[in-house]
């Protein structure tokens, strides 16, 4: 069983991050740049192009 | 763990002569921040001065447009106060979010402010609705009170035995909280009543700060659009590994506009 069920999770949420940061006009280079974790800071300055 | 005298005194009048015989008492109060200190040997009290058994320190009561919290107040029983719930919500929620449940049940109002941990929710709290600290001795206004990191006005020996806090009509607190400590990464205070404009700052500082800039044009007009352009200055703020300076001065502007919004 493992944990198979739980890998999936985390490329999703960062997926789904990504594709906010896209809609919120974010170059797709730089949104798809970010390392996890995915920290408010880290977010926020992708978000604000620093 | 150092060895240590321990006293139990049931006045407050007994604590400060128990005190004064010490050669490096400390008063113990919920011990939340004072027992972990002492198990890691940052602090090696000659004597403690355990505040647990003083009725006076204990209790909460509204009186003449002001919310009076005994010091020995736990967190928990703040939160769950109907006196404080009907006269300042926005405390009631503050003392709600402190750590956990078992930070809640033991740590008191009184030892919060009296450590003035440079992210402690409390001191926000007392300075942002400008609060009156009574001592065995005197009263000191939250202005006064908080004077640096982990430093405040009390001298050696003297006990907090209540806060007054004026009834204001507009208050909200605002928690960005650090999720492995529970302490506020940021938090800001806002009200508006009987001791004016105030936006108080946990978090961000080497000790809870006010912003006269943003209580000018909050005083001016009481909306979160009254802070659109206004920033404070990062320098001088903390950073560490789970923010920059930068990020928490955004916090505080973000985080005051939230405050006013919900105080209505």
């Amino acid at each position: 069983m493992g944990e198979l069920g739980t890998i999936g999770a985390t490329p999703c949420v960062v997926n789904a991050v990504i594709d906010a940061l896209a809609r919120a006009g974010t170059p797709a280079d730089r949104a798809q740049a970010m390392q996890m974790p995915l920290v408010p800071e880290t977010v926020w300055r992708t978000l604000h192009g620093a | 763990m150092n060895d240590f005298e321990f006293h139990r005194p049931a006045t407050v009048a007994d604590a400060t002569r128990a005190i004064a015989a010490t050669a490096d008492g400390r008063y113990l109060a919920g011990g939340q921040s004072l027992l972990p200190a002492m198990k890691m040997g940052l602090s090696t009290p000659s004597d403690l001065v355990e505040l647990s058994r003083i009725p006076q320190l204990k209790g909460i009561r509204v009186e003449a447009g002001a919310l009076v919290v005994g010091a020995g107040t736990s967190h928990a029983a703040v939160a769950a106060s109907d006196a404080v719930r009907g006269s300042i919500p926005a405390l009631a929620h503050l003392a709600s979010l402190i750590g956990d449940p078992a930070v809640r049940t033991a740590g008191t109002l009184g030892g919060s402010i009296a450590l003035n941990d440079p992210a402690a929710c409390y001191p926000a709290g007392v300075l942002g609705l400008g609060a009156t600290i009574r001592t065995d001795r005197r009263t000191i206004a939250a202005d006064d009170f908080f004077t640096g990191m982990y430093e405040t006005a009390l001298e050696p020996g003297e006990l907090i035995v209540e806060v007054s806090f004026p009834i204001p009509a507009k208050a909200s607190w605002q928690k960005f909280s650090q999720p492995a400590s529970r302490f506020s990464l940021v938090g800001v205070f806002v009200s508006n009543g009987p001791a004016g404009v105030r936006v108080a700052v946990t978090g961000a500082g080497s000790c809870v700060f006010r912003v006269p800039a943003f209580e000018q044009a909050l005083a001016r007009g009481w909306a979160a659009s009254a802070l659109d352009g206004l920033k404070i200055d990062a320098s001088g703020l903390n950073a560490d590994l789970h923010a920059t300076a930068a990020y928490r001065a955004h916090l505080v502007g973000v985080l005051a506009k939230r405050g006013v919004t919900a105080a209505g």
